[in-house]
């Protein structure tokens, strides 16, 4: 009560010092905000349907004077740089060309631009292995292509069950057997029979639009992924659209050089490696733990060892990819290559990056995470604990295997959390160890012996870097990086807020203890 | 009894388990201190064999009975030699044993015939006879047990004149579609050039015959006539000057550049590389080379090296390494890497005989194996020198490359062709790396104390517990992400707004102060309850505002102040260089990754500041604000320096903003307006497409070992400074 008042009286005059401190504070708090704010609302409004635009020019560009397309940017144009008089804009707009090949990006000037409308009419076709078409529909309604659409959903769901299940058994089966098994080889025409049958069945299927110059075009139904009206949803078509977008976001495969589709394989991959890091760490980081607060005695030794934690927390994490390059991949790896898989040599087996070194070096790098939490949890189990279990006979490997671990839990899982946290943002090592911007194949599948631990991976965190630095039409991927770095953020936010509740919890079940 | 017996091997069990969780759990607790030991080993032993010493070892002797050698060369893994002599007689043996395996001689030697090795490479050979016949032959070894001298182009003469040629050389590039020879003829210098033109229907080649005169001084004594490597140059050694053609046109060869020479050389030869010469003077060795300056192109001499009295002076055929040999008292072989200035190794080779005459040496294409010939006997060395152009002064001092101006530090690892030298100059990199983290420190400094100062210090409790969390969940934050913010966003954004960056950081002190002046004349009007809010809450709005006001007025600033484009105002008037991803992009983005760490442990040392002495300067009359100040800081600031250091460590590990955040160039320069590349980024960039155990990969390898003993240092020092003031607070 007392203190209060002091602190308000101290306010009651100006003093400057408080409150440009209390302005760091603030401008702290904000970026903050604005940061995450910013990342979640550019990276949301990439699931929104954005609205296709009919653009009419005053002048032709490209011999043509009408395009449609969705605005993906717009800034400051160099026009504007030179003249500099006048505030001019340009926007960056996507569109077909005439052949529907595909999509290009065209930069205009915003006082080119004579007139610029939304046509209720326009559809936006989504297609499998191209980019999406601005077209209108031909002589039937909208109803009618919907249920077009349904079905033949349904025939490529079911070639694509076909596909994965009975196809991909079959030629495992060729693969260890051969060929010239005759009951293999029927069962593999039987399959490849129906699938053709539903392909000819989805041929038949194919839709005919309009494009905006009105020619009629027929669009192969395999390559049709969904079509919709982006001009003429209400709010409820929107958001319905909004959450199936984030759906196939979260669980397609990528498409056209990751420039579209999902991210399914990053976020699997991510998983998996934390996972496998998790594995690692937690025995070791508890072991440690355990040592430093109930074994080591006051002296050197324990002193080192703190050093040496507080050191490996400290090191620049690129350094740890290094490490893990050279000693895990070029040493560890080699090494097993030569006496496991020396028939596959010169090609590596475990002799080059993958999702093992990777979980390696992570685990490495969060070890001090781990080791650092769970020694706090552990000191804040009171002593008289401890002594009572002692008192009723039980000895020191039996009071901590049946009591201090059982009660330390809760914070070993904050540092395993919080290690998952750390290691799911982490990309500079990892770029070293195992992630590539496109796996062919998962790190996981169907195949003997399922888990591939040499195998490289894909990383929601390296997704990020390669979209955004790596790929040429910057602009275009721009809206997809950041719907993935809000994914990241999503993760690694609720991680850590999952963390801190736990953490909390703990604190509070000890306070009550102790009275 | 027997429950007796029961009972003890249950203790007995008991005691087992537990001295096995004991030790289970020593070693698992000393396994983390040797993780840490295998880091710092791993990269020490990786980084290790660049700075060993070069070693020199005898394999063997052969006797040999070809008389004197012109030319050798290793093949088969280089465990075998060939020897040719001036009469075309070829002999193979096998390194190891001794053992002779194979020998040839060219057909139809006439016996008049002159034998010219060529400049660049040992195998290719050209038979000239009187008539000036002339046979351009290769040395081939399909296997070990054969030997051949494939003849490669033979044309009908080269040249009408009847004596012979003097200072003959010659060169054929590595297509082996061009080839180009230059001796003297009075006081000219006689090039032909042939170039091999592909009729398609006919299986005969057919070469095209260039032949020009090109007029040197009347005067002048030839020493040597060289043709560079791809017949590019051709070098003039007379004994006052050196003369250099430019033969890349092979129809119009001209000359470029002359220097004047001080001293008569004693012999020259060509360094691998485009345009390096190496003279040869009693007890010294100068390397010249072409340089650009301010008047264009010029010959220039770079550095000298100690040589031997009498010595012979031979090259490798990669690496600029070179070695001269004398055997005029003990037989000796100094060893030179020449862009490093580097003397690799100078060893006594006391398998040679004193005083024998050496007359033909050479290295192996790697550079592994030497050979040594004289007329008896030839004796072959194994050289380990995997990195000669590595040392101190190649990675942290100035050092003047083929091609540039001056010497300088740079870095640039790329092979581009076999011509191309690799440079290995980290200061680059340190200065980039120290300058992000510095402009970083300055950004974040300020901004985390000051914060720590109020959270720590003049925050109610209840909002601290909401505060803290916030700014904890900042260091969560990935730094791809940050990165990619502020590469793609924040950079173009400073870009058109630069000067309102400026004019918020200015005016934001100010607007906090007004605004708070304001608050104080206002709030007595206000419920109690809100005069009770905090500054933060209050002041959040305000900066919102204002900021956006700003942005929102810059344009009429711009336009106002710089005629409407900043960035062209920097260019042309104040002549600073402008790169959309500068230090200031990284600053900024590095300054929030840094802002949490020393945010939480400077606010921690604050808070934990006994409170009995804030409560005794409080009794003595001081203001909170004066509290602070004096008392409170001075006790917390070993805490704040280790929150700095911890900081500043962290900066400079930091790969992934600027990775994304800069253009990445190794420069040499402090501007903020310009980028930088760090040790860190320069790792992420090259280490997956350095080959191992390459020099390119162990400097890499270096670069993570500076950064992990720079990391060490700053926090063990900070946990130091924090261990120490944690107990002088216990004790007080």
């Amino acid at each position: 009560m007392k203190h209060q008042l002091v602190v308000n009286k101290s306010l009651q005059k100006m003093v400057p010092g408080v409150w440009l401190t209390a302005a760091a504070v603030s401008i702290c708090l904000l970026t903050v905000f604005i940061l995450v704010g910013m990342i979640s609302a550019r990276g949301l409004s990439y699931f929104l349907p954005s609205p296709v635009q009919t653009i009419v020019l005053q002048q032709p560009i490209a011999g043509q004077s009408q395009y449609v397309g969705q605005i993906l940017a717009q800034e400051d144009s160099y026009q504007a740089l030179n003249d500099r008089e006048s505030a001019a804009q340009r926007i960056l707009l996507r569109h077909t060309t005439s052949n529907l090949a595909r999509s290009k990006y065209l930069w205009i000037e915003l006082n080119e631009i004579k007139s610029m409308r939304l046509d209720k009419d326009i559809m936006v076709v989504e297609r499998l292995n191209a980019s999406p078409l601005f077209v209108y529909a031909y002589q039937t309604s909208q109803a009618k292509l919907l249920a077009k659409l349904e079905q033949i959903n349904q025939l490529q769901d079911r070639v694509a069950e076909l596909r994965r299940g009975k196809l991909s058994r079959l030629l495992d089966q060729v693969d260890q057997a051969g060929p010239d098994l005759p009951s293999i080889r029927d069962s593999l025409a039987d399959v490849e029979a129906e699938i053709s049958a539903l392909q000819q069945k989805m041929q038949q299927k194919n839709l005919l639009v309009t494009n905006i110059y009105g020619q009629q075009v027929e669009i192969k139904a395999q390559e049709l992924a969904t079509l919709y009206w982006p001009n003429q949803m209400n709010f409820w078509q929107k958001s319905k659209f909004f959450v199936q977008r984030f759906i196939d976001f979260v669980s397609d495969y990528p498409r056209e050089a990751n420039t579209r589709g999902g991210v399914f394989p990053a976020i699997f991959g991510t998983v998996l490696m934390v996972l496998l890091m998790s594995l690692l760490v937690a025995p070791m980081g508890v072991i440690a733990a355990i040592y430093l607060h109930e074994y080591a005695g006051n002296n050197w030794l324990t002193r080192i060892i703190r050093i040496a934690v507080i050191n490996l927390a400290g090191v620049p994490s690129i350094v740890y990819g290094v490490f893990g390059l050279g000693f895990f991949v070029y040493f560890v790896g080699t090494g097993i290559d030569e006496i496991f898989f020396s028939e596959q040599l010169p090609s590596p087996t475990f002799g080059s990056p993958g999702i093992l070194w990777s979980a390696l070096t992570l685990a490495i790098l969060t070890l001090p995470i781990v080791i650092v939490t769970t020694e706090e949890g552990l000191s804040r189990i009171p002593v008289s604990i401890r002594e009572g279990s002692y008192a009723l006979g039980a000895n020191r490997s039996e009071t901590i295997w049946r009591v201090i671990l059982p009660m330390a839990s809760p914070a070993i899982m904050t540092g395993l959390i919080l290690a998952v946290a750390r290691a799911a943002g982490e990309v500079a090592p990892l770029m070293l160890v195992g992630v590539v911007k496109m796996a062919p194949t998962l790190p996981l599948d169907n195949v003997f012996p399922y888990l591939h631990l040499d195998r490289q991976f894909m990383h929601l965190g390296f997704h990020i870097y390669d979209l955004g630095f790596q790929s040429s039409q910057i602009e275009a991927v721009r809206p997809m990086v950041f719907a993935t770095a809000f994914l990241l953020i999503l993760i690694v936010v609720f991680l850590n807020l999952a963390a801190v509740s736990l953490r909390n919890r703990l604190n509070y079940k000890y306070h009550y203890t102790k009275r | 009894m027997q429950n007796k017996h029961l009972n003890s091997s249950a203790l007995n069990w008991r005691q087992i388990k537990d001295k096995l969780l004991y030790i289970i759990v020593t070693l698992g607790g000393v396994s983390v201190l040797l993780t840490l030991l295998v880091l710092f080993c791993y990269l020490f032993y990786v980084v290790k064999p660049v700075f060993e010493p070069v070693e020199v070892e005898f394999k063997t002797s052969i006797s040999n009975d070809l008389g004197q050698i012109i030319s050798s060369g290793f093949y088969q893994q280089e465990n075998h030699i060939w020897l040719l002599n001036k009469s075309g007689e070829l002999k193979a043996y096998e390194v190891a044993s001794g053992r002779l395996v194979a020998e040839n001689k060219i057909e139809q030697f006439a016996s008049d015939s002159r034998l010219i090795v060529a400049e660049n490479n040992k195998n290719l050979i050209a038979a000239l006879t009187a008539e000036q016949q002339l046979t351009i032959y290769q040395v081939i070894t399909p296997d070990s047990h054969q030997i051949e001298l494939k003849e490669l182009a033979s044309f009908e003469q080269l040249t009408t004149e009847s004596e012979a040629l003097d200072h003959i050389s010659f060169t054929v590039n590595e297509a082996k579609d061009q080839v180009l020879f230059a001796w003297q003829h009075k006081n000219t210098i006689k090039t032909v050039a042939y170039r091999l033109k592909q009729h398609l229907l006919s299986e005969q080649d057919n070469w095209d015959k260039l032949e020009q005169n090109l007029v040197i001084p009347k005067q002048a004594e030839i020493q040597a006539i060289h043709v560079g490597s791809h017949a590019a140059r051709i070098f003039v050694v007379t004994l006052k000057q050196i003369l250099v053609f430019d033969s890349l046109d092979l129809a119009n060869i001209k000359l470029i550049a002359s220097a004047p020479l001080t001293a008569e050389p004693k012999a020259s030869l060509l360094l691998p590389g485009a345009s390096s010469l190496l003279l040869q003077y009693p007890g010294k060795v100068e390397q010249w080379f072409e340089a650009n300056n301010a008047n264009g192109r010029a010959y220039v001499q770079v550095r000298a090296f100690d040589s031997l009295q009498n010595s012979l002076i031979f090259t490798e055929h990669f690496r600029r390494v070179f070695a001269v040999f004398s055997a005029l008292q003990t037989p000796t072989l100094k060893l030179f890497h020449s862009t490093s200035e580097n003397l690799l190794a100078e060893v006594h080779l006391t398998d040679i005989p004193s005083k024998t005459e050496i007359s033909e040496a050479d290295f192996s294409f790697t550079g592994r194996k030497l050979v040594l010939s004289s007329s008896e006997r030839v004796f072959v060395y194994q050289i380990d020198n995997p990195h000669p152009e590595v040392n101190f002064t190649s990675l942290w001092q100035k050092i003047w490359y083929e091609n540039y101006p001056e010497p300088d530090y740079v870095w640039q690892s790329g092979a581009y062709s076999d011509e191309f030298e690799a440079k290995f100059s980290l200061m680059p990199l340190t200065l980039g790396t120290v300058k992000s983290a510095l402009y970083g420190m300055l950004f974040s400094i300020p901004l985390a104390i000051a914060a720590a100062i109020y959270t720590a210090f003049f925050m109610s409790s209840t909002m601290r517990a909401k505060v803290k969390p916030v700014i904890e969940t900042m260091e969560a934050l990935p730094t791809v992400i940050l990165g990619f913010m502020a590469g793609l966003w924040l950079a173009p954004l400073i870009e058109s707004y630069l000067f309102s960056l400026i004019l918020l950081f200015f005016l934001a002190p100010l607007v906090v102060l007004s605004a708070a002046a304001v608050w104080f004349k206002i709030k007595h009007l206000l419920p109690t309850k809100i005069q009770l809010i905090s500054p933060v809450l209050l002041l959040m709005p305000v900066l919102m505002v204002f900021s956006c006001l700003v942005f929102a007025t810059a344009e009429q600033f711009n336009v106002w102040l710089f005629n409407g484009n900043v960035r062209l105002f920097i260019n042309t008037e104040l002549g600073w260089d402008y790169e959309q991803r500068n230090a200031l992009v990284v600053a900024i983005a590095m300054g929030f990754a840094v802002i949490p760490t020393v945010f939480t442990i400077a606010e921690d040392a604050i808070y934990a500041v006994p409170k009995r002495f804030t409560e005794a300067s409080l009794a003595l009359g001081a203001t909170r604000w004066q509290t602070m100040c004096r008392v409170v800081l001075l006790i917390a600031s070993p805490g704040i320096f280790s929150a700095m250091m911890l900081g500043f460590s962290r900066a400079v590990g930091e790969t992934m903003i600027v990775l994304m955040a800069t253009g990445n160039t190794p420069i040499m320069d402090w501007s903020i307006l310009e980028g930088m590349r760090t040790l860190a980024a320069n790792i992420a960039i090259e280490l997956p497409e350095a080959d191992s155990d390459s020099s390119h990969y162990r400097i890499l390898f270096l670069s993570a070992l500076v950064l992990l003993v720079f990391s060490f240092f700053f926090n063990t020092l900070a946990d130091l400074v924090r261990h120490h003031l944690r107990q002088r607070y216990s004790r007080l």
